[in-house]
């Protein structure tokens, strides 16, 4: 156990502060238009809605203890919350003033989440303590803003030293587990699964493809994918941890987000589980991803 | 640690074992507190030979004179790419046509206690319709609002697809009583609006 907890790499935890800051980023970014209609006081569940009705809540009971921003009747001050929250976001993601940053983003971030849930598809659930994790390991240290401005007190850290704390890890990976675990465990059973039509459902539904096109013809070769995903995520709770199974079996899952991102659009979901999954790679792979920009630049990859 | 072992029992409970599964659910209701979620289960309970292709909600708004103004309605199915999902789209369909469709089994809806959380999420959305008027020259909110909703089904098998049912909202804008919109099968989808219809019928269920 003491080796399980031991100090190791956590270049997959940076990688993650760059991902999950720049998907809040843009996922709240995305709702700039409609801030009023699903946050505001007169929007749907707002305060002016409890007002006439305390029968109109739509928070849900899991959220209800943090549904702050329903008792707030100023469209300027969600507004205002709203901005700090892209602002953070996006500080966290360049590792600027990093852990304050990634705090004010996630506390707002479950705030405006719990103010309607129904503006988002079920990713924030799980990319709330993804983020979590992320925070609790040292993630400011490395590839950051703040590393960069405090150079000349504190020399830049070389990218194969970026070693932090193992259980926010450790923390990333079990949950990670548990969610393949629920979701591919809950399908075994499930006919459309069985006979490998779920991603052409994904890419065929109205309401997630992305392309207007008629999959339907290729529905046999789509069965493929179907399949392997009905394979894949079961087993991921198990064959992610074999040292020799365990990276081939992540790049796998990576490749099957990156498809369904590519063909579905179903918010952040593939971003938040691509993220995550980086914790199963060997950090080898990673270090080499992070120096890619010093080599591009013809520079020492000692550090960045 | 003990996160990490919170997160260890709320997985393996999901294996069946029972003496498992009631750690796990201790586990579970202890991180539900914390509003953590070991997990999801996604796209579970797959249809079977028929596949919803395209689910179509529409939102008119009617005035205390009559006028009826078109407050949402999308190109249906759609015919161009989608690089960002539309907030709007989204709300719409996790509030509405899940009701219509997936929680109520697409039954012609009757709201009643057993779906009250449903009931309660479908009146605010009318009731953020109903006050959503913009006009510059509106001294009143809206009188009533309609949530019209139908979906195409794909059978694969024989490639078949099927426009139905075609689902009538009718909600009452009140100012102060809040009832939850009344829903009933169309059988004549094309047919005029009745302008003279009742839109607030009775027999609805209260939220």
């Amino acid at each position: 156990m003491d080796r399980f907890f031991a100090p190791r790499s956590i270049h997959a935890l940076v990688a993650c502060r760059i991902i999950f800051g720049l998907a809040l980023f843009f996922s709240y970014l995305n709702r700039v238009g409609d801030v009023s209609m699903l946050f505001g006081p007169d929007g749907i569940g707002g305060a002016s809605a409890l007002a006439r009705s305390p029968g109109l809540s739509i928070t849900r009971a899991l959220e209800a203890p943090i549904d702050l921003l329903t008792r707030i009747d100023s469209i300027e001050v969600i507004w205002l919350l709203y901005g700090t929250l892209l602002v953070s976001s996006l500080c966290f993601a360049v590792g600027l003033r990093t852990r304050t940053m990634g705090v004010i983003a996630l506390v707002l971030h479950a705030l405006f989440h719990a103010r309607n849930g129904y503006a988002f598809y079920g990713w924030p659930i799980m990319f709330k303590p993804f983020m979590v994790y992320v925070l609790l390991a040292p993630v400011h240290r490395f590839g950051s803003l703040d590393a960069w401005l405090a150079r000349a007190r504190q020399p830049l850290v070389p990218i194969a030293d970026w070693v932090g704390p193992a259980y926010p890890v450790r923390l990333m990976q079990v949950h990670l587990c548990c969610m393949y675990a629920e979701a591919g465990w809950s399908r075994l059973t499930d006919p459309g699964w069985l006979r490998g039509e779920m991603v052409y459902l994904a890419l065929q539904d109205d309401r997630y493809r992305r392309l207007a096109v008629d999959w339907t013809p290729l529905l046999p070769l789509l069965r493929v994918p179907g399949w392997i995903a009905f394979v894949a995520e079961p087993l991921a709770p198990l064959l992610l941890w074999l040292p020799g199974i365990g990276p081939a079996w992540a790049v796998l899952l990576l490749l099957l987000h990156m498809g369904l991102e590519v063909g579905a659009n179903i918010g952040m979901w593939q971003y938040t589980m691509m993220g995550a999954l980086l914790v199963f790679l060997p950090p080898s792979w990673l270090e080499w991803v992070f120096e890619l920009p010093s080599r591009l630049f013809r520079r020492t990859p000692a550090a960045v | 640690m003990v996160a990490w072992m919170l997160l260890l029992m709320a997985g393996i409970s999901l294996s069946g074992d029972p003496l498992l599964g009631s750690f796990g659910a201790t586990a579970r209701d202890t991180l539900a507190r914390l509003t953590v979620r070991p997990g999801m289960a996604l796209f579970k309970n797959s249809v079977g030979e028929d596949k919803v292709e395209a689910h179509c909600t529409s939102v008119t708004a009617v005035t205390a004179d009559g006028r009826r103004d078109s407050l949402y309605a999308p190109e249906c199915p759609r015919s161009h790419f989608l690089w960002r999902t539309d907030p709007q789209d989204q709300l719409m369909q996790r509030i509405a046509q899940n009701t219509l469709t997936r929680d109520l089994r697409g039954e012609p809806v009757v709201l009643t206690a057993e779906s009250a959380f449903h009931a309660r999420r479908f009146a605010a959305l009318a009731d953020y319709y109903c006050h959503s008027r913009s006009d510059a020259d509106a001294h009143s909110d809206y009188a009533k609002v309609e949530i019209r909703h139908h979906r195409l089904t794909r059978n694969i098998q024989t490639g078949e697809m099927v426009d139905r049912p075609h689902v009538l909202c009718r909600f009452a804008c009140r100012a102060n009583e809040v009832r939850a919109p009344r829903c009933e099968l169309e059988t004549d989808p094309g047919a005029a609006p009745e302008a003279d219809r009742e839109a607030n019928p009775e027999g609805m269920e209260r939220p």
